[in-house]
């Protein structure tokens, strides 16, 4: 029996969690590879068409596992570790793939809830069970991918360039060198450093967040928003670039609030989608570059 | 104190009645059109869906108007109505539009003593007692309820009308006269007559019109403008058909019955067992009822870029090869060219009959033609549906 893990949504920021994990469940996982062309029209093919691009990423990571593994894990994120939610195709994923791959073999779709740990573990539990994983041993992988998970630090902040800017976004899309068109590497390449939000605490998010007149509950808003400020309130930055999908529903309203509460600042926002063409995606970077100097 | 609210519908409609009855006057802003629609985008960002487009438009109208005070429903869901009233309010405060705004959230989240505390605000400048007001808003609820099951009853018969658009003469005509109206015992009087001119109007019973349901996003349900009068479309092509998310609809499910005690066991939904913000389960409910109770089709309507919306399209795609389920997805956007909308509308409809006719001739569908004939004749049964 062979388990199929997607590298993609948030992956990128759970990766310790989900390897220690399937390794200390001593099951036959098959990872799959870094994103790719091959994945992203594999993934264009099977998901429904008004998706956005890192759905589709992750639909491509599923079907080209399902070619190969009995079970894929689909996990349903209901919240984030301090309750915030994401967005509604992530409670709905198991569903997306479902309908999209035509096939029923997702595992772990049992609502997770990250902000309770036990419920976390329950969720989980369910999962195990279907794979014929004795609780036992589940107690002690999950004990050991918590403590993985906190014991890894994540986020970028690099000194020696001549600009430094805060590199917002969703960390599917910072980290998927293939979605972003090698983002990082351009940035470099024009002098300019990044700082991600993982940099800021979280009694300085907070602290962002009180002028609000709700407290705001998705988990990009505020993970994008408040560590903005921060940051250049602290004048640790140049500029801000948000590296955004196209069509995302979470991000039309973050982006409106940052760009409404940082006056005149140095803010560039680029949309990914399907397309692989470079050029005006270079030229943007560079007028950028100019604006920052 | 100046009170307004965005356009849903007949909220405005019905909303002015009841605070008139409670003696607060509120500001009505211009119906939803196609500049109303223009003039909101200029300064929305773009990728917001469309209810934000038309929202933030009608409260600058209102602000002109004279308004100072915004009363806006929100959820904590991970739908984007929740960041809704932050959105708006930090986009009218950096052009000068400084509203009071008043966030009606779900008690969970703020606490019953916060919500009683906002609500209260509503009702300041109210010179009537407690117990006037919550007789004004049960009036109000009846003019709700009545005037969806005028709604309903018309959109039925009009499958069977034997006078082309007789039943859209009686709902134009009873809202125009209802738009006069300061008295909820006047209003619930002159839904009572429609309802009665309705039931006089010439029908043939002899006739199987289609019989679809209508679903999708709340939103673009209740308000016409954002649907482009999908609902006048179908009553002009004889089409007869059910719509259930309606403003009473979520009126029941959040105010009155915010846990669904009823409704908690009675429905199993084994293609979208969790909740995942907006209404998006519920949508894919009513494909299971469609596909159980003998409708001819669906047709689901939603704004571009609706995050749950989407979920509930693909959970289609997956019924339609499953069960026997015809679904045309209407994904409406800030064009307001219909001719393309309308085509592929009819061609659905058209190819929905031809099956149709096929199955009668063959004699096979004649429990769908009951069905639909039973939904017809006995109005209980439409009550009962509701």
């Amino acid at each position: 029996m062979k388990i199929g893990i997607p590298g993609g949504l948030l992956y990128y920021r759970y990766e310790p969690f989900v390897r220690t994990f399937f390794n200390e469940l001593e099951v036959d996982a098959e990872y799959s590879t870094r994103s790719n062309k091959e994945i992203l029209d594999l993934g264009a093919r099977n998901c429904v068409d008004e998706a956005c691009l890192p759905m589709k990423l992750f639909h491509g990571h599923a079907a080209k596992l399902q070619k190969t593994c009995d079970y894929i894990t689909v996990p349903r994120i209901m919240n984030c570790e301090f309750g915030e939610s994401i967005c509604p195709k992530f409670r709905g994923l198991p569903e997306l793939v479902g309908s999209g791959t035509g096939k029923s073999n997702q595992i772990f779709t049992e609502p997770i809830y990250m902000n309770d740990k036990e419920k976390l573990k329950k969720a989980l539990k369910k999962g195990c069970r279907q794979i014929g994983v004795s609780d036992s041993r589940l107690e002690k992988a999950f004990r050991s991918a918590l403590e993985n998970q906190s014991n890894t630090s994540f986020g970028l902040n690099e000194d020696g360039y001549r600009h430094r800017v805060f590199l917002a976004g969703h960390p599917y899309n910072i980290y998927d060198s293939f979605a972003n068109l090698n983002l990082l590497q351009k940035l470099h390449h024009l002098d300019i450093g990044v700082i991600t939000e993982e940099w800021v605490n979280r009694s300085e998010l907070m602290g962002e967040l009180t002028g609000f007149i709700k407290r705001p509950y998705w988990f990009f808003l505020i993970h994008n928003f408040a560590p903005a400020m921060v940051l250049m309130k602290r004048k640790d930055i140049d500029g801000i670039v948000y590296v955004s999908s196209f069509c995302c529903g979470t991000d039309s309203v973050t982006i409106e609030l940052i760009k409404n509460s940082i006056g005149s600042f140095p803010f560039l926002v680029l949309k990914l989608d399907e397309q692989t063409g470079e050029a005006g995606y270079n030229t943007r970077l560079e007028a950028f570059r100019e604006v920052l100097k | 104190m100046k009170i307004t609210f965005p356009h849903i519908g007949d909220a405005h409609l019905i909303g002015r009645i009841f605070f008139a009855d409670i003696g607060i006057d509120i500001i009505t802003p211009h119906p939803n059109t196609v500049k109303v629609l223009e003039k909101g985008s200029e300064i929305s960002p773009d990728e917001i869906c469309i209810p934000f487009k038309l929202m933030i438009s009608n409260l600058m109208e209102a602000y002109r108007l004279g308004a100072d005070t915004v009363i806006m429903p929100a959820t904590m869901g991970p739908c984007r109505l929740g960041e809704y009233g932050e959105l708006l309010k930090s986009i009218l405060d950096k052009r000068g539009y400084r509203f009071r705004w008043i966030l009606l959230d779900s008690p969970t989240d703020i606490g019953k003593k916060e919500l009683r505390r906002r609500l209260s605000c509503v009702i300041s400048d109210s010179d009537k007692t407690m117990p006037q007001i919550l007789r004004a808003l049960y009036g109000t609820y009846k003019i709700v309820k009545n005037l969806e099951l005028l709604d309903q009853r018309a959109h039925i018969l009009a499958g069977y009308e034997i006078q082309k658009g007789a039943c859209k003469q009686v709902l134009t005509a009873c809202r125009r006269e209802l738009a006069e109206v300061r008295e909820i015992r006047t209003a619930l009087r002159i839904i009572r007559d429609h309802m009665n001119g309705l039931e006089k109007a010439r029908m043939d019973f002899n006739r199987q019109p289609l019989h679809l349901l209508v679903t999708g996003e709340i939103f673009s349900m209740i308000e016409p403008f954002a649907n482009h009068h999908l609902e006048e479309l179908l009553m002009d092509m004889g089409v007869s058909f059910e719509k259930r998310v309606t403003l009473g609809w979520w009126i029941n499910r959040t105010v009155i019955n915010p846990f669904q005690l009823k409704t908690l066991y009675t429905r199993s939904n084994h293609y979208l067992p969790y909740a995942i913000g907006g209404y998006a389960k519920e949508t894919v409910e009513e494909g299971i009822q469609c596909s159980r109770k003998g409708y001819d089709g669906l047709i689901q309507v939603f704004p571009v870029g609706c995050m749950p919306e989407i979920v509930a399209k693909a959970v289609f795609s997956k019924m339609m090869k499953e069960q026997k389920l015809s679904v045309l997805t209407v994904i409406y956007d800030e064009m307001d060219g219909e001719a393309g909308y309308i085509t592929r509308i009819e061609a659905f409809v058209d190819m929905l009959e031809r099956r149709k006719r096929a199955g009668i001739s063959k004699g096979g569908c004649s429990a769908r033609a009951a069905s639909a004939e039973a939904a017809v004749r006995g109005k209980a049964n439409v009550l009962s549906g509701h």
